[in-house]
């Protein structure tokens, strides 16, 4: 069985290991997922939802679930990765696909006062002026779901995020690879989705302390979870904290590379532990 | 009327508790979102890549 390849999400998805039809089957789901969570689709269920602020609204079941699945990863991370930033994405300028923004003069617009999310089974209302961005989450879950379509080994790689049935080896961003035997890896940075804003570099990955792009050592941090949406979230909540996102994943226990733009590899303990301390990285 | 009151469903000799999952399996499950996978050194080429998204 080759490798299978694809565009959705504003990524090249990689499948392997995974019969015609199960192909088919996770090229549906991808397209089923950018269909109702897209920021950039005016008809997508996110869309709707969005131009719905101030009021409270029913939403579908994979919505509903998927907006618990962002609140807790909100919760998880101290407030770090949380869903209520598309109206800091667009003040940064980020209005559609970033592949397709060109330079703009102007500096960023103002980011929106933060606001809230109000959600209750499959009723959600936002704040007036808060807009949705579940990107966050979405990629991570849709490859999740797309690798338990295959039933022997094989993997899904989408972007930076890899999830793998049996062991799978995987290319690290600035050279090396690393065997993944469980679970998933996820890679969040700042060096694909960026554009110029008034001279400025901007990019996708928003601190909400400050609703800009986030600055910080970390051109892109690796990291290792038990499932993609696991690695995905750890990975953007390392990126956003800092010099202090390593220690913050050893205390959970969650491997993780950080890159510098020099290309500077700083490993946490667990991530060194996994290595066997003396093995480096091949 | 004393038996009924300590034997009718609408006549609860405990406060009631709401039907809900507890506080503490709240917890638990939400800090089991964030769980570590496995990795080790490779052994082999690489069959897949990640970068950043």
């Amino acid at each position: 069985m080759s490798d299978h390849r694809f565009t959705a999400m504003g990524c090249e998805v990689l499948v392997g290991g995974a019969t015609r039809s199960e192909r088919a089957a996770i090229e549906r789901l991808f397209a089923e997922r950018e269909a109702v969570f897209s920021r950039f689709v005016p008809g997508s269920e996110l869309s709707r939802v969005n131009a719905s602020a101030g009021r409270v609204i029913m939403v579908s079941p994979l919505f509903a679930q998927t907006l618990r699945i962002a609140l807790d990863a909100a919760a998880e991370t101290e407030g770090l990765v949380v869903p209520t930033l598309g109206g800091a994405l667009q003040a940064a300028g980020y209005t559609r696909d970033s592949s397709t923004l060109a330079p703009d003069p102007a500096p960023p617009a103002p980011a929106p006062p933060a606001g809230s999310v109000f959600a209750l089974g499959r009723f959600v209302g936002l704040d007036a002026g808060v807009t949705l961005d579940l990107n966050g989450v979405v990629k991570a879950l849709a490859v999740d779901d797309a690798v338990a379509l295959i039933g022997g080994d094989g993997f899904v790689s989408a972007g930076g995020d890899v999830a793998a049935r049996g062991e799978l080896t995987v290319a690290l961003p600035g050279g090396g690879s690393v065997a993944l035997r469980e679970g998933a890896l996820a890679t969040s940075g700042s060096t694909k989705r960026w554009w110029l804003r008034g001279g400025n570099v901007q990019h996708h990955l928003i601190d909400p302390r400050t609703s800009r792009p986030a600055e910080t050592p970390w051109s892109q941090v690796t990291v290792c979870g038990a499932s993609c949406l696991a690695a995905d979230i750890a990975a953007k909540a390392g990126f956003l904290l800092r010099e202090r996102g390593p220690a913050w994943l050893d205390r959970k226990g969650i491997p993780a590379r950080f890159l510098t733009a020099d290309d500077e590899v700083t490993a946490n303990a667990a991530w060194r532990t996994s290595m066997g301390e003396s093995a480096p990285c091949i | 009327m004393v038996f009924a009151r300590h034997s009718y469903a609408g006549h609860p000799k405990e406060p009631v508790s709401a039907l809900a999952a507890s506080p503490r399996f709240v917890r638990i499950v939400r800090r089991n979102l964030l769980q570590a996978g496995v990795v080790a050194p490779a052994e082999a080429p690489p069959g897949a890549a990640t970068a950043v998204s």
